[in-house]
């Protein structure tokens, strides 16, 4: 495997536009003609969650966040969408079987399909979402009565959702989140073909990975403690802290793991997303080869 | 921008035209090519079983000796020459087509095609159950590599050929087996190719239909295309084919005239068989 394959696989991809526009075309056809409510339906697992996770952390343990909902409508949705995309990603090969048994298509193409397909109900949800915040123009809750609870960057500590702002940010930090998935679900692509209940457990990492990022809870809770810094290294954390600056502190991205600005939070994010889609892609060339005859 | 009339390669079928051979560079060149099936049965599966054996450090012996699919096969096919490929199931007649078409990497050597490859390796390959006729001839065609507007261009051309009219707009999985191969052979020979690989797929069609396809590989023909043909029919490779290749196993038994060597496959394996004639 050497450098030139790589750039021959990649040097025939745009021959294959068409396929990808009609295989993207495709899915979305067959998701959503046979459900009356169709991209209603898309919202509805979200929307529970949000009422589940509002439930439980604001009304029962009284988190102390000023609109815990919008902090958990910036959390949620890109962190479902990361996980379901890489795990949609990660089988799509193995569910066009017949498909690629039969007929050359280059796998990347069904790859990029499958996340492409679910990136576009992402950006419908952020679209309703901003819309959301919007209409209901939060007055912006203090963390003034919250002695002990700090948010650096923001200026007395005031949240608001500022549209201005999460519509520069929002298309970078989807640009970004896409690469990431992308270079995650290539290779994983692959290695489901080759062991069949890899996707199990991308399943539990991702359930754990819920937890274990900041998504229904925020760092600043836990300031001053050891690990904090250490969450730098979760790449979707970095991912995450894009979309949450905007839309719920109404500032620019910050990266609360590292106490850096914008500067530092674009910077980390861009690395984890281009440095997954080389590595990634580097993996994937690795073992695409023998996809055809053992899937 | 007009074209210089004596330079145009692809003139009305109907005009009467020896079939261009030998012109420049082969269609189909493979070069020693060899190629083992990625053997799967003694690697683990499953993840579990992975970190078992790795843990262990304890590899399952393997059960069989490696199989090869195809051995040092040698192949250069002209256009305008129709080549057959005979054998039992098995020989490697279908992993020479997937090889070709780049469903498979040969283990060793190279396989090259000039010009633009239609594999009809199963008719209807690539449909999409949910979808209607009219969305599928749109899949189909653009992994042979067409965009939308010459789809559109060819689509009357294809229904037609088809005979399914009247239903384009149903969902394919309400098709009969016999519309979805008239389907797919009708997009498969619309797309032009200059290259065309055919596995073993006249077998379907009515007896209206199969004539029409024999049509249109003799018009393939006709027009100087590379066609590389797999069947089981030893009439219609007979009545089709320049060129016939037996393989066996993976290794080419006999190649040469077609009538010589579909007798000498026959006799092979039903000895006596073609003395009578």
């Amino acid at each position: 495997m050497t450098l030139l394959t790589i750039a021959n696989s990649l040097s025939e991809l745009p021959e294959y536009r068409q396929v990808l526009a009609n295989l993207i075309a495709r899915d979305l056809k067959v998701k959503y003609q046979s459900k009356a409510l169709g991209f209603a339906w898309s919202l509805l697992a979200p929307a529970a969650m949000l009422a589940i996770l509002y439930t439980i952390f604001r009304q029962a343990f009284r988190i102390p966040m000023p609109d815990y909902w919008a902090f958990l409508i910036a959390g949620i949705l890109p962190f479902q969408y990361m996980s379901e995309a890489i795990l949609n990603g990660a089988q799509s090969i193995r569910s066009s079987a017949a498909l690629i048994r039969k007929v050359y298509v280059p796998m990347e193409i069904l790859v990029i399909s499958g996340i492409t397909v679910r990136t576009i109900e992402f950006v419908m949800q952020m679209l309703l979402a901003v819309a959301l915040l919007f209409v209901l123009h939060r007055t912006g809750g203090t963390f003034v009565d919250m002695p002990g609870v700090l948010a650096p960057h923001v200026p007395n500590a005031h949240v608001h959702f500022d549209p201005l702002k999460t519509l520069i940010v929002l298309p970078g930090a989807i640009a970004l989140s896409y690469m990431f998935v992308l270079g995650v679900s290539l290779p994983l692509s692959a290695w489901c073909v080759i062991y069949q209940d890899l996707d199990h457990i991308i399943t539990i990492v991702m359930r754990v990975l819920f937890y274990g990022t900041p998504v229904f809870w925020g760092l600043f809770l836990f300031h001053g403690a050891w690990w904090v810094q250490w969450m730098a290294l979760n790449p979707i954390a970095d991912l995450l802290a894009l979309y949450r600056g905007p839309l719920y502190w109404g500032s620019w991205p910050f990266n609360e793991a590292t106490g850096g600005g914008a500067t530092v939070a674009w910077g980390i994010a861009t690395f984890f997303a281009v440095g997954s889609l080389v590595v990634g892609y580097v993996l994937f060339n690795r073992s695409k080869r023998i996809l055809a005859e053992v899937v | 921008m007009t074209a210089p009339e004596h330079d145009n390669p692809t003139l009305p079928s109907s005009i009467p035209t020896p079939p261009p051979t030998a012109r420049g560079e082969p269609a189909i060149v493979c070069r020693d090519v060899w190629k083992q099936y990625y053997f799967y049965a003694h690697r683990p599966r499953r993840l579990k079983e992975a970190v078992v054996q790795f843990v262990t450090r304890r590899t399952p012996p393997a059960k069989d000796a490696p199989v090869w699919a195809l051995q040092d096969f040698n192949l250069s096919v002209n256009r305008g020459e129709t080549v057959g490929i005979v054998g039992h199931n098995g020989a490697g007649k279908s992993t020479l087509l997937k090889l070709l078409s780049r469903i498979l990497v040969p283990t060793k050597g190279s396989v090259k095609i000039n010009g633009r490859l239609s594999a009809i390796i199963e008719l209807g390959a690539g449909f999409h159950a949910d979808l209607s006729g009219r969305e599928n001839v749109f899949l189909a065609a653009s992994f042979l590599g067409l965009n939308r507007r010459t789809t559109q261009g060819l689509y009357d051309r294809i229904v037609e050929f088809a005979e399914l009219a009247e239903h384009m707009e149903t969902p394919v999985k309400y098709f009969s087996s016999g519309m979805h191969a008239r389907l797919g052979f009708a997009i498969a020979v619309s797309v032009d190719p200059d290259v065309l690989l055919i596995d073993e797929v006249l077998a379907v069609g009515d007896a209206r239909f199969q004539p029409k396809c024999i049509e249109a590989i003799k018009r393939f023909q006709h027009d100087g295309k590379a066609i590389l043909f797999v069947s089981h029919s030893m009439e219609q490779v007979k009545n089709l084919c320049q060129r016939v290749i037996w393989l066996k196993n993976g290794k080419i038994m006999s190649e040469g005239d077609a009538v010589a060597t579909v007798t000498e496959y026959l006799e092979h394996y039903w000895p006596g068989s073609q003395k009578k004639k």
